[in-house]
């Protein structure tokens, strides 16, 4: 099954076929070894630290006036979730015989999981990063670098996180034998989108033990982010079949106009218009007239990205979840409420989803758990200019 | 229908029929669109076989450096794979004033996926293209544009990558109508200096994959990489045609007198 309803397919030059082919049987050898889920556990626990822990947010939660919850993937080892599919697909490339690790990142949190999954793996990393990107995400930059990867910056087309996928795909078709595409998010060809899902299901898995465990029941609603979704989809898994809401947070940006945003769900004509092929994958995604790509705009880099996960658009039109967006200056409201209320930090991406929870919930009462999928520290000079800008600092 | 049957699939065919092929790619749009057509015209008169037009697109994954800048270029001229066809139309009408050779787009899937397929097809025809490459199109994902093509003699020629399995070649070979496309190279489109000694088994591979696959062979086009006569000469003793992009895209920039020069000597 290369699909997901309609979505997903392997949309790729015919040199990426047989490697693809190859990563497929390996990805679903490996997924059932117990040798090999043996180490991966071992490493997710005693080296990335998990479990990451629930926190309930009290004064939050007072404020908004629901039972809030954190999943806690900000204190995963790197400071994200990302860690959780780069050691997966790391420990997989080793396997496959690659010494070569390529990665993509907008956020830099992927770029630096890959890094350091490389770097413990004793394996060569390269990152591709839109210049952009570079720029306000500097301080990864830096810490790619520290870690032994080689950042190449991308200065084609939006110079974000598109371009280094562009960039990152070009680099896989010419360096076949070497190299694993270290690919960080739920989007792509097939194998990707599963095998992503399932090195982030790990999320959801968790929280749902943990959740029973405080609260004695199963959250009302579960709210993530969504960039290309893998935070997302790797919270949302373990409850597709329970009675849970499932919400997914996409960019608002700046505005609705094109260019502005990046939430590919927000549309008011024929859905069939919205739905196209972008690296590798048939997808609801941001697109002319002549079916080019859009330029997106995002205030967190890790969610300005013109398409989403194919499993996300299955889940989109199938009904089974919902999916809202978020402006940038209601998310960095959220990232100041979170902090002062709780001395919790979260990621610009992250905030995008409790800034829902604020919005969209407030007197709900429900239990509600939020996927505090990475923390902020990376988005500091961001917010201070944000401040200065408003005249709070 | 007189002008379909010799359309399409037929009229790729026949210009196999002339020998060892020359088919150059242009990108639509780029140095700007005039020019772009002048460029087209000067292959030809120079002794072009047969044309790929490339259709710039947002993200083009499988292209190199210099292929990469001519589409960003078009685009911000506004090119479109509509005004390709329009472009496609002009020149295939100041051919016929002469001798019709065939023309081929080479679009990414996108473009042609949100024109609607069908309608691709047929607006290609109509504007004499003959026939479509779509670089991040396999043939496991092309049922739709094989059926619609296949009704119209609509040429859909796939690529064939070094790496490629018996088990793909057999499906490449039993999807393509008009030529097979052999990749030069496991990389992005770009000018490189040597090419791999190992072409010739694997275009002959090709063809006894093919020969055990059709009752009629089909004919072999190789590209990507092609940067001098050298290659050209090599190259056209193992296939049937050979391709060359970047190198062309490269001289287009300067003058369609440039491109006519390169092709001339690429020729002698």
């Amino acid at each position: 099954m290369t699909r997901f309803g309609r979505y997903g397919g392997i949309y790729v030059p015919e040199t990426l076929m047989v490697p693809i082919e190859e990563l497929t049987e390996a990805f679903e050898y490996f997924r059932a070894n117990p040798l090999f889920q043996k180490e991966l556990n071992e490493l997710l626990s005693t080296y990335a630290g998990r479990p990451t822990p629930i926190t309930f947010v009290p004064t939050f939660s007072d404020k908004v006036q629901a039972k809030v919850y954190l999943k806690r993937e900000d204190l995963l080892h790197t400071g994200a979730h990302k860690l959780n599919n780069s050691l997966g697909q790391a420990l997989l490339a080793k396997r496959m015989g690659k010494r070569r690790l390529i990665a993509e990142t907008g956020a830099g949190q992927h770029g630096v999981a890959t890094a350091t999954a490389a770097a413990r793996l004793g394996m060569e990393c390269v990152v591709y990063m839109g210049t952009t990107d570079m720029k306000r995400q500097a301080h990864n930059v830096v810490r790619m670098r520290l870690l032994g990867a080689e950042v190449r910056p991308v200065s084609a087309g939006s110079r974000t996180l598109k371009d280094a996928i562009n960039e990152a795909l070009r680099d896989w078709v010419s360096n076949l034998a070497s190299t694993h595409y270290c690919l960080g998010s739920a989007l792509g060809p097939h194998p990707y989108p599963t095998m992503v899902r399932e090195f982030q299901r790990v999320i959801g898995d968790e929280a749902k033990i943990q959740f029973r465990e405080m609260t004695g029941r199963l959250p009302d609603t579960v709210v993530a982010c969504v960039g290309g979704g893998s935070n997302a989809i790797g919270i949302f898994t373990a409850f597709l079949n329970d009675s849970v809401k499932l919400i997914g947070v996409e960019a608002g940006g700046r505005g609705t106009g094109r260019g502005e945003h990046a939430a590919r769900f927000m549309f008011d004509s024929d859905p069939l218009n919205h739905i196209g092929v972008l690296h590798g994958t048939e997808t609801f995604l941001l697109q002319d007239e002549d079916g080019n790509i859009l330029p997106t705009y995002s205030v967190s880099a890790g969610l300005d990205y013109p398409a989403v996960g194919p499993e996300h658009a299955f889940l989109f039109e199938t009904k089974r979840a919902s999916y809202s967006s978020i402006s940038d200056d209601l998310a960095i409201s959220a990232f100041k409420m979170l902090t002062q209320t709780e001395g919790i930090m979260p990621a610009l991406e992250s905030s995008h989803a409790i800034a829902y929870v604020i919005r969209e919930m407030k007197g709900s009462n429900e239990f509600i758990l939020i996927n505090c999928s990475g923390r902020g520290d990376k988005d500091l000079s961001i917010v201070e200019d944000w401040m200065k800008g408003h005249g709070e600092l | 229908m007189t002008v379909i049957n010799n359309r399409g699939v037929s009229a790729i065919e026949s210009a196999f029929e002339r020998g060892k092929i020359l088919i150059p790619y242009l990108v639509a749009g780029f140095p700007d669109e005039k020019s772009s057509l002048e460029c087209m015209k000067a292959a030809f008169n120079a002794g072009a076989d047969m044309l790929e037009i490339g259709v710039p697109f947002s993200d083009p994954i499988a292209d190199g450096a210099v292929i990469q800048h001519a589409q960003d270029r078009a685009l911000r001229n506004g090119m479109t794979l509509r005004k390709t066809l329009r472009l496609a139309a002009d020149l295939a009408a100041d051919q016929k004033k002469t001798v019709s050779k065939p023309l081929i787009l080479m679009c990414y899937y996108n473009p042609i996926l949100h024109f609607g397929i069908e309608r691709f097809v047929d607006s290609a025809l109509e504007s004499g293209v003959d026939g479509v490459i779509v670089p991040d199109l396999v043939p496991d994902e092309a049922e739709l544009l094989i059926e619609s093509a296949r009704k119209k003699n609509f040429a859909t020629v796939f690529l064939a990558a070094p790496n490629s399995s018996e088990k793909r070649l057999r499906l490449i070979s039993k999807s393509s109508s008009g030529f097979i496309y052999a990749l030069g190279l496991e990389g992005v489109t770009g000018e490189r200096d040597k090419m791999s000694d190992k072409l010739s088994t694997f275009v002959e591979n090709i063809r006894s994959i093919d020969k055990s696959e059709n009752k009629k062979a089909h004919r072999v086009g190789i590209g990507f990489g092609v940067s001098k006569p050298e290659h050209f000469k090599m190259l056209s003793a193992i296939a049937d045609g050979v391709i060359v992009g970047s190198a062309v895209v490269r001289r287009a920039e300067s003058s369609p007198q440039a491109v006519r020069e390169f092709i001339e000597e690429l020729r002698r």
